[in-house]
């Protein structure tokens, strides 16, 4: 059989990739056609997509499959954010390159450190042993935006590679279109984010396995795809805009979404009112935001804040990092002076009502101001002998700051700008927030609310 | 002996001074310092060895002691040293066992269970960075004798960038095998002969992995806090998309919390990781247990005073969240005793062989204050109507007392020590608060226990309020405190008299309750004391419109008041044992107990403002020469010149003219010195001392001033 100019791949090899990637079909389609060497090979390709769109795993398992059957393709797959410098890249691209080929170890270059040599080496190995006609070889360099350390002229250099060795096919998976200004054609294939309709085929590859305790598996079965669809409209279209997560949401609320049903209150049938039931659920926002403890501990936890695991002079400096950095210096004598009325403070000033002209933002909100050390230091000195029952005054000795370097290292207090950590005039600033400030404040009897002036 | 030497030791002589004056117009010390490193090879063999044999300990008794004695302290130094501290790192190791066994566990199972994510262990350690240490060494021996795996501890001074911390990883694991001269890393490995890779590229690791299978890697972030969140988000997700070819498993050491430590992640890094969270032994638990074993124990060679001791719990609390600073509290106070107590060898100097006491020690011990307690008891106790020379036989009893008071003050020594810790233990089988161990041990020590203490009250009290069987098991306690002692504070049976009468007593009640309880339960009765408030009542009448309350006793049974009689036997017999001086009167307390707390203060918490305010202030102090020293307060021409301009600093506002300092100064100065251009260079000196002391420094709300620095 004459071989014809133009031919698709078969579509026997496509369809375990169709089937394993279901609603991707126009894109492995296009792929295929692009990639396959009878077909309509291209020299460069961009693959673009948002993450987990099946970019890389489509490409990975479609190459494999084309390839398997036809001696005349080979190909090479190399992650680049894997790779932590150029050289590291470009010394990857050959390895795989000399793997994919067979290539004689001892003849494989040891190094490679720049764009040019990686062309000498790509050359010598790829164009100028004698293959067959329509040999191609498909490099494909995944998530290439995120290379660490590129220059800005390897993009375009690999892009050019193709130009080259003709028989290249250099394929770039990147997460936005990236455009290639040297060649004037660069053929494109888009991975758009999968719509709801896409997301519930997918997920009704995989219902739960075993029936619910008082329903059969029908139930069970016919219950899933409507329990997807009310996920996805709770929590994936506004929120969680990819399918791991939504697969994470889908099983984290599928056991308390069908427990009412094991529970005996409602029937399989009664959608609705299970769905009123678990509404609190799926207003529930950690399922979106999994933590990073995934094993609940076993043993009763003993408290570790930080209220428990500082000192207590920690404590109390921190306490004063917090005030600097949110309380104005204007406000200072009035707060901490015991100088007038016989040692009564005049703490907390009425509360202005009558500027309510030009409404200010409350500087909690505003977050954490820098302020000055020696401020700190004075604020402690003002309140020590208050928030403690040591009557002796506050001297800044050694164990004060043994604390300011254990908050440091702690990173609880950081350093504003640059400049010697010794400097009394530097600035710093706290970032811990108001939530674990107050837990800290009440473990040594301090409501720091009536300290602070908004 | 050679100059160098000399420099060296007038150097090592200024590390031991006082103060150190700096005089650097005296310039008959000519050219730059000599380095203070060791030049030549001979001065480091000499040095170690004197070090080896007295660790610097320096003759004392105005340089009296015999170098026998120097000696003799130090060795006593290492050997008692060294045996707390084996006791204290034993009883840390054991504390953190459980948390070693759990992390083992989770590593164990999260191999299988965590999918595509990494395993990780949360290990929340509590502020202090030092204890993290043993920690981690611990957990790198164990998971290592657990499975075969290879552990790499990272910190974070020591991260710098992705590409060093690749390194040091792939450098770690794969051992001496490295090549670590070039940057390509050469594997020995026999298929990839030829084949070298990047000193940061795990694939190397992979290739190791190969020839020599791993179970796990583990790689131990000890200070997660210390570690840039940009370096953290780096390097998780690489060794995830590693994990499927080189078994990776994580470990963060915690200081503050996951919920910190997560909300520095990036959200997508958080979900590539399977954690769980571990808590390590907290402090406060730890202290209590070493203190047990290491201050309070029976064997332990020196005692801190009380003071002392409560000095150090309080800065624990206040100031250290780790046990480590503790231990080196108790570490220095070992070494102040043995270095500046002559006195210390006695009780030892008999079983170490050591010569008889020279005539300074006697002196020395005779003038001590334990000494003159014991000299007046005999004094009291013999008979002095009939004594013609008085002094004679003052001087008599004196040398009595002195002679063998080495093996006699180690009897006495030990007997308090037995009579003390049982009577806390005593005290503390009745306690229903849950003080501290400690708290009481301090009380103890400083004050003793007496009977007349509030304390024996409060135990008064509660005995009486016991019912029979409570009662029974507190004298089974007492009991057992005598006859057994107590396995953690290393405390064996009671071996005094009176103890043993005491305990035949006691025994006596014993069986005396448990007949009459038995009795009591034939007859259907229940056993009261007259103490228990069962057999008042109160009755109220009325008695012309007024209410009258009134107390009425009912007659108490026959076997209420023979368990009246047993109460009262039993806290007669155990309040008469519970008698217990303070340390300090014990004879020859001095050679055991070590309470100063100057010492240790200005070493652990030392406050440089002050000690450079007063020495400012005060000049003559330190430099003991005659112009300063006449009586006058203000400022005088003779002065140093730092200390002039600290006076007028004093005067100054919060933004100092200096234009106007240097007219002041100038007015005090050019009494003593004409020239104005000498003037100048003095008072620039000065201001420079000043600021570099940290009093001013430069500032930009106006031109020509300075601003002053208060609270550094």
């Amino acid at each position: 059989m004459a071989a014809s100019l133009f031919q698709l791949p078969d579509e026997l090899l496509l369809a375990p990739v169709l089937q394993t990637y279901p609603c991707r079909d126009h894109q492995i389609h296009t792929l295929a056609t692009l990639l396959y060497p009878s077909a309509a090979p291209c020299r460069t390709l961009t693959i673009h997509g948002v993450e987990s769109t099946g970019k890389s795993a489509i490409t990975a398992s479609l190459l494999a499959s084309l390839a398997r059957p036809t001696p005349n393709l080979r190909y090479a797959f190399v992650n680049a954010s894997q790779c932590i410098t150029a050289r590291h890249l470009f010394e990857s691209i050959v390895m795989s390159i000399a793997e994919a080929l067979d290539w004689p170890q001892e003849d494989t270059a040891i190094r490679c450190e720049t764009l040019a040599q990686l062309d000498v080496e790509l050359v010598r190995m790829l164009k100028y042993p004698k293959r067959e006609d329509n040999f191609r070889f498909v490099l494909v360099l995944d998530a290439i935006d995120r290379a660490r350390d590129a220059p800005s002229s390897m993009l375009p250099g690999l892009a050019r590679l193709s130009e080259i060795i003709p028989c290249l096919t250099t394929a770039f998976i990147l997460t936005a279109p990236l455009p290639l200004r040297t060649s004037s054609f660069t053929p494109s294939v888009h991975f758009p984010p999968y719509t709801k309709p896409d997301y519930l085929r997918i997920l009704a590859l995989t219902p739960p396995t075993e029936p619910t305790h008082n329903a059969t598996m029908e139930e069970t079965l016919a219950l899933w795809p409507r329990f997807c669809a009310a996920v996805h409209d709770a929590l994936v279209q506004s929120a969680a805009r990819s399918l791991p997560s939504f697969k994470r949401a889908c099983e984290t609320l599928w056991p308390r979404f069908i427990a009412p049903i094991e529970k005996g209150t409602y029937e399989a049938k009664e959608f609705s009112k299970l769905l009123v039931a678990a509404r609190t659920h799926f207003q529930d926002e950690s399922v979106l935001n999994p933590s990073i403890i995934s094993v609940a501990p076993s043993s009763k936890t003993t408290s570790t804040d930080l209220s428990t695991l500082l000192p207590r002079t920690a404590r109390i400096l921190l306490l004063c990092a917090y005030l600097a950095s949110h309380n104005a210096p204007k406000h200072d004598l009035t707060l901490f002076s015991t100088h007038h009325q016989g040692g009564r403070r005049r703490r907390r000033v009425a509360p202005t009502i009558a500027s309510n002209k030009h409404r200010k933002i409350a500087r909690k909100l505003l977050g954490a101001h820098a302020f000055v050390l020696e401020r700190m230091m004075a604020i402690y000195a003002a309140v020590k002998s208050e928030w403690t029952e040591d009557p002796r005054v506050a001297a800044v000795d050694a164990d004060v700051g043994m604390a300011m370097a254990t908050l440091t290292s702690l990173r609880l207090l950081t350093r504003v700008g640059t400049g010697d950590v010794m400097d009394r005039g530097g600035k710093w600033r706290i970032s811990v927030g108001w939530e674990i400030i107050r837990g800290v404040g009440r473990s040594i009897g301090v409501e720091l609310d009536e300290w602070l002036i908004e | 002996m050679d100059p160098e030497r000399e420099d060296t030791d007038l150097l090592a002589q200024h590390d031991y001074q006082a103060a150190y004056i700096f005089d650097p117009e005296n310039g008959e010390t000519p050219g730059r310092p000599s380095k203070k490193r060791r030049v030549s090879k001979q001065t480091k063999v000499v040095s170690s060895t004197a070090e080896d044999s007295t660790l610097g300990f320096v003759p004392l008794l105005n340089g009296a002691e015999r170098p026998d004695f120097v000696k003799l302290r130090a060795q006593l130094y290492r050997e008692s040293w060294g045996k707390v501290e084996s006791r204290i790192q034993d009883a840390l190791r054991e504390s953190n066992s459980v948390t070693l066994d759990q992390v083992a566990t989770f590593v164990g199972e999260a191999k299988t269970s965590a999918d595509d994510k990494i395993p990780s262990a949360f290990i929340i350690t509590g502020s202090n960075l030092a204890s993290q240490n043993l920690l981690f060494e611990q957990l790198s021996e164990s998971l290592q004798a657990a499975s075969k795996s290879k552990f790499v501890r990272l910190r974070s001074s020591e991260a710098v960038s992705l590409r060093a911390m690749l390194k040091k990883i792939i450098r770690e694991v794969t051992d001496g095998k490295s090549d670590s001269a070039g940057e390509d890393l050469q594997m020995n490995s026999g298929q990839d002969i030829r084949r070298q890779y990047l000193d940061y590229d795990l694939e190397a690791l992979h290739a190791y992995i190969k020839t020599d299978p791993c179970e796990h890697i583990f790689i131990a972030f000890e200070d997660s806090e210390g570690f840039e969140s940009g370096l953290l988000c780096d390097l998780i997700p690489l060794f995830n998309a590693w994990r499927s070819r080189v078994p990776f498993t994580l470990l963060f050491g915690v200081a503050t919390s996951t919920e910190l430590l997560q909300a520095r992640l990036l959200k997508s890094v958080c979900q590539q990781i399977y954690g769980a969270q571990f808590d390590a032994v907290q402090s406060g638990s730890i202290l209590e247990n070493v203190f047990k074993i290491a201050v309070a124990a029976a064997d332990v060679p020196v005692r801190i005073g009380g003071p002392l001791l409560r000095s150090m719990l309080e800065r624990q609390q206040d100031q250290v969240a780790g046990i480590q600073s503790f231990v080196s509290s108790l570490k220095y106070a070992y070494m102040c005793h043995f270095y500046a107590n002559a006195l210390s060898p006695i009780l030892a100097a008999p079983d170490h062989g050591a010569p008889a006491l020279q005539a300074e020690h006697v002196e020395a011990l005779q003038n001590s204050s334990s000494f003159q307690i014991a000299l007046e008891k005999v004094i009291a106790e013999s008979d002095v109507s009939n004594v013609n020379d008085l002094s004679a036989f003052f001087m008599q009893q004196a040398a009595n007392l002195a002679t063998d008071c080495g093996s006699r003050a180690a009897a006495q020594r030990q007997t308090w020590v037995s009579c003390a810790l049982r009577g806390l233990e005593v005290l503390r089988a009745v306690s229903t608060t849950s003080t501290d161990f400690s708290q009481s041990y301090v009380e103890m020590m400083t004050t003793g226990i007496s009977p007349a203490d509030d304390t024996m009250a409060q135990f008064t009290d509660r005995v009486r309020r016991m019912d029979a069987g409570a009662l029974l098991l507190f004298i089974g306690r007492v009991i057992e405190i005598y006859t057994h002692g107590d396995e953690e504070l290393k405390l064996g049976p009671s071996s005094e008299a009176e103890h043993a009468a005491l305990l035949t007593k006691l025994t006596e009640l014993t069986t005396e309750l448990t007949l009459l309880q038995k009795e009591a339960e034939t007859k259907g009765i229940s056993l009261h004391s007259k103490y228990s408030g069962h057999n008042t009542t109160v009755r109220t009448t009325v008695i012309r419109q007024r209410v009258h309350l009134s107390k009425d006793t009912t007659a108490l049974s026959e076997e209420d008041k023979q368990m009246t009689r047993i109460v009262d036997d039993t806290i007669a017999a155990i309040t008469a044992s519970l008698d217990v001086v303070p340390p300090n009167e014990v004879f020859l307390a001095e050679s055991w107990l070590y309470d100063s707390k100057a010492p240790s203060r200005d070493v652990f918490v030392p406050r440089p403002r002050v000690v450079f305010e007063r020495s400012l202030a005060r000049p003559s102090d330190y430099l003991a020469c005659e112009c300063c020293t006449e009586g006058h307060d203000g400022v005088q021409p003779t002065l140093p010149t730092t200390s002039i301009l600290y006076q007028m600093y004093l005067e100054t506002g919060s933004l100092i003219n200096v234009a106007d300092l240097w007219t002041a100064f100038h007015a005090a100065v050019s009494k003593e010195e004409e020239d104005e251009r000498k003037v100048l260079v003095l008072f620039y000196r000065a201001l420079a001392e000043l600021r570099a002391l940290g009093f001013v420094k430069g500032s930009k709300r106006k031109a020509d001033h300075v601003a002053k620095l208060k609270w550094l």
